[in-house]
């Protein structure tokens, strides 16, 4: 701790001489001796997380063992990079048994990259020099490491968003779609730019470094940690809130003798990229609940409670990649899919054309006082987990702490009283 | 040669952000709004930020606190405003839609607003004062990334 705070204080020397060794610029927990808000978010993220997710691991070891190996470092590669790329793992079959520093996406392992490398595994190349690559251009010296600005690093930079694809690759693809992956300075949004939130702050607590805009690392997404994990709420909280505008509803209702005709618009507002995106387990639906005069229930489709998997509901809407087999079954390994059938919202398109997808239905037999709508979307499918608590892969307690999100600002509600009429 | 010093100076001048004006699509910098005024298109009413959190405006949960004043600058009576943001070069606003104010001791609370990403956003107020006077006002921001 002295020789991390000797360098805080000593901001003269370049790379050359830097007080950290490659194996303690490997440790997190180094860094947070001088950059201590960046460490503590970071230490909540899934990015810290990658590695130790229950649900991840009990994925690759089946994954490793129903290939007979072939799976290899195809996990790793992005769950586990720190581990692959300091020679402690190579499949992470191993991963339980190595310390803290070795799991996840650590710090050495971004601000490390110095290059793409497409195909490898990493997909990215990392370079031990004893730098820190990051955003600022005018970096303050600091003999703890040597620092060095990079466009890979800068969130303002469409290469930027190359980084954050070379694992989060599916969503690099949607983005270069989209209006937001548009290489102009009135458009482009970078992965960073919505999931690294900018504030005024400081980069370390290096005596005399200015004031300058920094950003969080907590990379709030879809995903929560289970079990204890380190700023649960505040992760807890900014995905709440990445979500909460993310899906535009309207609701067209229509009270018909004994029927109710509904007509529902959903539309993608926030994302970059699709909705769902990244993982191919998560599922995102909606809920559509009617209530009769009594308040009891009349209709439901996606009312599933959170203990239960999506089920075979006909009218359900739902979003996110069917995987089958050679025969045409629905399995949930991915190293078992020959096809992958996707459903989704996507991103507003480079010429502003219409993403918005709407849904009519008649609901025979409904006479609703009451009608509700809402997005929810779960992380991991339930039928993924239970499928891996089936295998003896998943401890169960980990597949019912599964959360359901329901996106707060896609609720709706109809009553009676509003005749006929379209909400918002 | 002071008269062309004058036009030089008027053609190179920044162009003044309040009075409703649209912040120019150029604008990229980011600025306090406590203390703005901003006049209505009809010149009826008039738009004072009188605090915000946070301040300058910045990507992610917003809220402001304003008075609606008449054309003189008077406390208007029975202030109400509906605001809704967008961001013209994304095409989309945010969710909910529009934000009511909401009246607290001495001014309209409004948000929290999720705008939740950087660049710039057009703000547009409709602004009224008791059943019969209302008018229209937009303005521009830009949040830092």
């Amino acid at each position: 701790m002295l020789a991390l705070l000797g360098g805080c204080k000593a901001p003269k020397d370049t790379a050359a001489n830097s007080t950290l060794s490659a194996e303690e610029l490997r440790d997190p927990s180094t860094c947070a001796g001088c950059h201590p808000d960046h460490y503590r978010e970071w230490s909540g993220s899934m990015h810290a997380y990658s590695s130790v997710d229950p649900v991840f691991r009990a994925m690759n070891q089946r994954g490793l063992r129903e290939t007979g190996g072939d799976l290899g470092a195809g996990c790793v590669s992005c769950h586990a990079p720190a581990a692959l790329l300091f020679g402690l793992t190579e499949n992470g079959d191993n991963l339980a048994e190595l310390p803290g520093p070795a799991q996840g996406v650590t710090c050495a392992v971004c601000h490390g990259v110095v290059a793409m490398a497409n195909g490898a595994a990493p997909p990215i190349e990392v370079s031990e020099d004893g730098v820190m690559r990051g955003p600022i251009a005018d970096p303050i010296p600091t003999s703890a490491h040597g620092n060095q600005y990079s466009e890979l690093h800068d969130r303002k930079r469409y290469a930027s968003s190359n980084l954050c694809g070379g694992c989060h690759d599916r969503s690099l693809r949607e983005w270069h779609g989209s209006v937001f992956g548009y290489d102009d300075p009135e458009q482009m949004l970078t992965c960073g730019a919505c999931h690294m939130d900018g504030r005024d702050g400081v980069a370390s607590s290096v005596a005399g470094v200015p004031v300058r805009r920094v950003h969080s690392h907590m990379n709030a997404g879809v995903d929560l940690a289970y079990g204890d994990f380190p700023d649960k709420e505040a992760q807890a909280a900014a995905v709440a809130q990445e979500l909460a505008s993310a899906v535009l509803t309207q609701m067209c209702v229509v009270p018909e003798g004994p029927n109710t005709f509904l007509s529902i618009t959903l539309e993608n507002i926030a994302a970059g990229h699709n909705w769902p995106s990244c993982s191919r387990d998560r599922r995102s639906w909606v809920e559509i609940v009617a209530y009769g005069k009594h308040d009891n229930l009349v209709y439901e489709s996606g009312l599933v409670a959170n203990d239960e998997p999506l089920g075979n509901d006909p009218d359900l809407w739902v979003f996110g990649d069917t995987l089958r087999d050679a025969s045409g079954e629905q399995v949930h390994m991915y190293w078992d899919a020959v096809e992958v059938e996707s459903t989704f919202l996507p991103p507003m398109g480079l010429g502003f054309e219409s993403v918005h997808v709407n849904q009519s239905r008649l609901l025979q037999g409904v006479q609703a006082e009451r009608l509700t709508l809402s997005v929810k979307v779960r992380p991991t499918d339930r039928a993924t987990l239970d499928d891996l608590v089936e295998s003896g892969d998943l401890d169960p307690a980990i597949r019912d702490a599964s959360p359901t999100h329901t996106l707060e600002n896609s609720v709706l509600e109809w009553r009676s009283e509003m005749g006929a009429t379209c909400l918002p | 040669m002071p008269s062309l010093m004058w036009m030089i100076w008027l053609a190179c001048a920044p162009a003044p952000r309040e009075t409703g004006q649209e912040t120019g699509p150029s604008e990229r910098e980011a600025y306090s709004i406590k203390g703005m005024v901003w006049n209505g298109e009809g010149g009826a009413l008039q738009l004072r930020a009188e605090s915000a959190t946070p301040d300058p405006p910045n990507e992610g949960l917003n809220t402001w606190w304003v008075r609606v004043l008449d054309a003189d600058g008077a406390e208007a009576p029975e202030p109400g405003i509906a605001l809704t943001p967008s961001m013209p070069t994304h095409n989309h606003g945010t969710l909910p839609p529009t934000f009511t104010g909401v009246p607290t001791e001495d001014s309209l609370e409004i948000g929290p607003m999720n705008l939740m990403m950087p660049g710039r956003w057009e703000i547009s107020a409709e602004i009224t004062s008791g059943q019969e006077t209302v008018d229209h006002l937009v303005f521009a921001l830009w949040l830092e990334g």
